[in-house]
């Protein structure tokens, strides 16, 4: 249970960290993104890209909008929670595409522009400036995630620390815009490992994206370190004591900081299900001089256990050459042993005691009682004889195929049996072998087909 | 202690002004307090205010049939407008135009009724009502429909309280005796700009990290 103390409110926010911690000019500086864009590449950290800056009407008759790629951004300079954003898609012979799968003509888009300048976004209506830039495209560890607009990641940075993390990730009702209070899920992300832990939906918890089977907790953010360095070095450079940084990830480009703001939200705090306030409290008075001290430090402090409990579903198991396995025949019967791993092999074999001891022993009974074709053909060249010992394999209980294996032994007929394993904590089906093989080291081949999923590193760290 | 309100009334200043100068720092404190402590969300502090002195000149009803004809008649003008593509002064122009209009309409058809409710509004409250609209599509605009409305209610239902306040008998007179009694307002109002407690609405914002979330 937290405390309420531990909670940052709105007054908190605003009186004990906003009003000391971010002067003025500064937060006037973010608030301009064009402004914002100068700052950062003056630091050399990544942003999308400027194609045009229009500040009054004559740059918009000026500008030749036919130079214009397939796709990019329209923004207001001073817009703020996402209002008066373009989003053109692609582009069809003379005319560009929106999200909605609108046709955006040439004259929409200076009618867009106009209207930003006169101030229609801008927060009092205050006349406006207004640029373009490169479209996100959405980075291929979130397709799973995105069904609109662009995913970003917000880190909430504090002297020098990241101290919160979550990914926005727009829907349909936020109309593809990143901004929680408009319908967008926040999934918070654990500082220390950048794995998703928990998330949260128009105020309440969610465990997955709705109307799919996609499960929110357990996702590696790729790029991680990166990130919490681009965002602490944001606030660094920013001058803003309490900042929180938004970052997109390219898909060619990698992490790019799209926005800084100056009054991050808090809801962030629900979708991590962790109290902001003690954590602040926690770094505020340490003496951090560079970003790289600061992100150190924050994935020390910030290290959440749950994160670690959570598996993750991205990553895939990575095999040595002999790995240690659970062995199930029919009934649950299971053994542990070490197996091979054999790339050359297709199929996985398992010798005829270890399917015994599973639960196959009529099976080997069977098999070996059986009189055995000399040299086995294939199906299409197969002779009676072919044919009558693959019937009398396929009547033993639980062979489901027979399979002609070449050897060191000669060719010979096998059975195949299904079995389940688990090695390296993943459980799957799948099918087996069953081979002479009393002489050699391992009991049990894995081959080819059993290996889906898994990575192999034959240096890997040997299970004990 | 009343010396300085006779003082006032002698030199030919009406009871009725002094007491709405007087509630005004009253009402600001309402709205600050329901804010800051509450967690209302209102259109600044100038809206509900001015909302309230004006509820009190028109009368509740009448004020409340004329705030919400404004309202619904603002929101269905926007939608109205959005089809056509506009800029933003000229559309607000317009739709100011069709507001007023409007009002016209209501307040001749509550003559054809025979009621003398709304034909007693001044010009200044239905100015004044009309400004509110353009806050609200300007909320409407940045934050969506549904937080302008929210916003309005709330705005509404502040303004409401605080009318109630105002016309309270007693409180009045103890207003017009004791002025100075306005000054207790400054340390409240001290007190609120440095609280930093969560806001009753946090408690229902967080309640699953109050129950159940990290320590």
């Amino acid at each position: 249970m937290a405390k309420s103390r531990d909670i940052l409110g709105m007054n908190a926010r605003t009186l004990g960290f906003i009003r000391p911690e971010n002067k003025r000019p500064y937060i006037f500086r973010i608030d301009n993104k064009i402004e914002t864009k100068k700052l950062l590449d003056r630091a050399h950290l990544p942003t999308p890209k400027i194609y045009h800056i229009f500040e009054n009407g004559r740059d918009v008759d000026n500008f030749d909008f036919k130079k214009l790629p397939a796709s990019f951004v329209i923004k207001p300079t001073r817009g703020f929670g996402g209002a008066g954003i373009l989003v053109v898609y692609g582009k069809k012979k003379e005319v560009w595409v929106d999200n909605e799968g609108e046709e955006v003509t040439i004259d929409q888009i200076k009618l867009h522009l106009l209207e930003i300048l006169d101030g229609s976004y801008s927060l009092f209506n205050i006349p406006d400036t207004s640029f373009i830039e490169q479209k996100i495209k959405v980075h291929r560890a979130f397709r799973r995630l995105t069904y609109r607009g662009t995913p970003d990641i917000r880190v909430i940075v504090y002297n020098r620390v990241p101290i919160m993390a979550m990914m926005r990730l727009p829907t349909v009702e936020s109309g593809g815009r990143a901004n929680l209070h408009q319908g967008a899920i926040g999934i918070g992300i654990d500082i220390a490992s950048g794995i998703t832990v928990h998330a949260t939906h128009k105020g309440k918890p969610i465990k997955i994206l709705p109307g799919k089977k996609t499960k929110l907790h357990g996702f590696r953010i790729p790029y991680w370190d990166e990130i919490l360095h681009l965002a602490s070095e944001a606030q660094s450079i920013s001058r803003l004591g309490y900042l929180g940084v938004d970052i997109v990830l390219e898909r060619d480009d990698g992490p790019m900081i799209l926005e800084l703001n100056a009054r991050p939200g808090l809801e962030i705090q629900n979708a991590n299900r962790t109290p902001l306030y003690k954590r602040l409290k926690r770094v505020e008075d340490l003496d951090i001089k560079t970003p790289e001290k600061g992100v150190s430090i924050g994935k020390e402090l910030f290290d959440e256990e749950v994160a670690k409990e959570i598996k993750t579903y991205d990553e895939k198991p990575v095999v040595s050459n002999v790995e240690e396995i659970k062995i199930f025949g029919p009934k649950k019967k299971k053994i542990i042993l070490k197996a091979k791993i054999d790339t050359g092999a297709g199929l996985t074999s398992i010798c005829e005691e270890v399917a015994s001891q599973i639960g196959f022993g009529e099976v080997v009974a069977g098999y070996n009682e059986i009189q055995h074709v000399e040299n086995p053909k294939t199906k299409q060249k197969a002779t009676q004889e072919d044919i009558k010992e693959r019937e009398a394999l396929l009547a033993l209980p639980g062979v489901i195929e027979t399979a002609i294996i070449r050897s060191a032994n000669g060719i010979t007929r096998r059975v195949m049996v299904p079995i389940k394993m688990i090695m390296k904590g993943k459980k799957f089906n799948t099918v087996a072998t069953i081979i002479k093989r009393r002489h050699l080291e391992y009991p049990v081949i894995i081959g080819r087909r059993s290996l889906k999923g898994f990575l192999i590193d034959p240096f890997a760290k040997k299970n004990k | 202690m009343n010396g300085f309100s006779d003082f006032l009334i002698s030199s030919g200043v009406p009871r009725e002004t002094i007491i709405y100068i007087l509630m005004l720092p009253i009402i600001a404190t309402i709205v600050a307090l329901v804010r800051q402590v509450i967690g209302f969300k209102t259109f600044g502090i100038y809206i509900p205010s001015i909302l309230t002195i004006i509820l009190l000149s028109t009368g509740i009803v009448p004020g409340l049939i004329i705030f919400i004809v404004v309202l619904v008649s603002g929101f269905f003008v926007r939608w109205l407008l959005a089809k056509v593509r506009l800029m933003y002064l000229p559309r607000m122009a317009l739709m100011l135009t069709i507001v007023s209009l409007i009002v016209l309409g209501v307040i001749a058809f509550s003559g054809y009724l025979g009621s003398f409710y709304l034909s007693h509004l001044s010009i200044f409250a239905i100015l004044i009502m009309i400004i509110l609209v353009e806050r609200f599509l300007n909320v409407q605009i940045e934050r969506g429909g549904k937080e302008a409305l929210v916003l309005s209610v709330e705005t509404l239902v502040i303004s409401i309280i605080g009318y109630f306040i105002l016309v309270w008998q007693a409180f009045q007179n103890f207003i017009f005796t004791y002025p100075w009694i306005v000054l207790v307002i400054i340390l409240i109002n001290i007190f609120l700009g440095r609280w930093t407690g969560l806001r009753l609405s946090e408690y229902i914002r967080f309640r699953g990290l109050l129950e159940n979330g990290k320590k």
